[in-house]
């Protein structure tokens, strides 16, 4: 029984994809509520902004929706999109004329409109996160792009290696040592703070 | 890394299952994400099996992954699909914040260029009839003493000058009938 499951529940991700380049935009939609959050902590993880994340995650899918005709169903799906996603954000640092991430922080009152804790966290807790977004953003900024987008995509996203060797067009064993890199300098920065 | 990397493993093949920790440690941030090759994975389960002080890094190695999964997700992921809809109907292009719209300006700057066209070429025009309407208000103040030099010097384009002395002509005949029409009849 399918009864009350989404229509394209079992379409895997390519087929979507090309039913997408055929116009089909209840396929996009279904394409949009697997991978939007991904592509969200992407960008978060890269700029640090979530209300720029917002942007550039419908940027994205926009770009995807607008080039549809283009897809040839030739590789994984999150590379294809994760590739949009790294262009879109070389452009946006080109555009501010600026190669690192962009370190636009969340204003208080901007702040207080998210709600980012599960009322499971408490206070200490929530402390505790905050203290260690702050080192690990601030980690991050020290890495050139390539290692933090291998790390992004590796560590927090989960992509397969070969997957994000196509979005970063390099060999998979670059991936690997770029990633292991990333890995390192914040084991090493953290170690000290939080007893890693 | 990969030297690092390179040397554990060759350990790892020399030696079958048996790894030293300080070869298992540097596999083991790779082994906390799963990409440890089979035949090395087995290797270093086997020596995390014995060993604390190797499972302790790797419980930390761990424990940073899901830290930083928890640290750099969105804050409020919202699903925006009806906005994004909303675009791809339009089919406008979208602009993003700080990104300079290279068309828009590419639009004003033929927009100002031939603006300064205009003005040059209508310039020499506005200065040939002020010229003009010098000569023909002396021609008022003194009758039948056209500066017939001075019209022929008054710089316009080439394009424009049959315009110009057409209309110099008609305001001089209109001025001419004019002056007939005050001066006095003598019978």
């Amino acid at each position: 029984m399918t009864h009350g499951r989404p229509p394209h529940a079992d379409i895997p991700d390519t087929g979507l994809m090309l039913l997408a380049r055929d116009g089909d935009t209840c396929a996009f939609e279904a394409l949009y509520g697997r991978y939007h959050r991904k592509v969200l902590d992407f960008f978060y993880g890269l700029g640090r902004d979530a209300h720029q994340a917002e942007d550039l995650c419908q940027e994205t899918f926009l770009r995807i929706w607008r080039l549809r005709a283009r897809y040839t169903d030739s590789g994984a799906f999150p590379g294809y999109l994760f590739g949009f996603a790294r262009h879109i954000w070389q452009e946006r640092c080109r555009s501010l004329g600026r190669t690192r991430r962009l370190g636009a922080r969340i204003d208080i009152d901007d702040a207080a409109d998210w709600t980012p804790c599960p009322a499971t966290r408490t206070p200490r807790e929530e402390a505790h996160l905050a203290e260690a977004r702050e080192h690990i953003f601030a980690v991050l900024d020290t890495l050139p792009e390539e290692q933090r987008v291998a790390f992004l995509l590796r560590t927090v996203q989960g992509l397969p290696l070969d997957t994000i060797a196509e979005v970063l067009e390099c060999p998979v064993n670059t991936v690997r040592s770029r990633k292991l890199l990333a890995t390192r300098k914040l084991r090493e920065a953290l170690r000290g703070l939080f007893a890693l | 890394v990969n030297k690092e990397q390179g040397r554990s493993r060759a350990a790892a093949d020399e030696h079958g299952d048996i790894m030293n920790c300080e070869q298992v440690r540097h596999l083991i941030p790779e082994y906390a994400e799963g990409d440890t090759p089979p035949a090395l994975r087995d290797a270093v389960s086997g020596h995390l099996d014995t060993c604390y002080l190797c499972r302790e890094e790797l419980d930390q190695a761990l424990a940073l992954r899901r830290l930083c999964q928890t640290v750099l997700s969105h804050p409020a992921p919202v699903n925006r699909f009806e906005q994004l809809e909303l675009e791809m109907n339009l089919g406008h292009p979208r602009r993003l914040p700080g990104r300079v719209d290279w068309q828009a300006w590419a639009g004003r700057a033929a927009l100002a260029a031939c603006l300064l066209l205009i003005a040059h070429v209508c310039q020499p025009i506005i200065e040939g009839n002020t010229g003009l309407m010098e000569l023909a208000r002396h021609q008022l103040t003194s009758p039948g003493t056209l500066d017939r030099q001075a019209l022929r010097n008054i710089r316009v384009p080439a394009f424009s000058r049959d315009i110009v002395v057409g209309t110099a002509r008609i305001q001089l005949a209109l001025e001419e009938t004019l002056l007939d029409n005050q001066r006095p009849h003598v019978e």
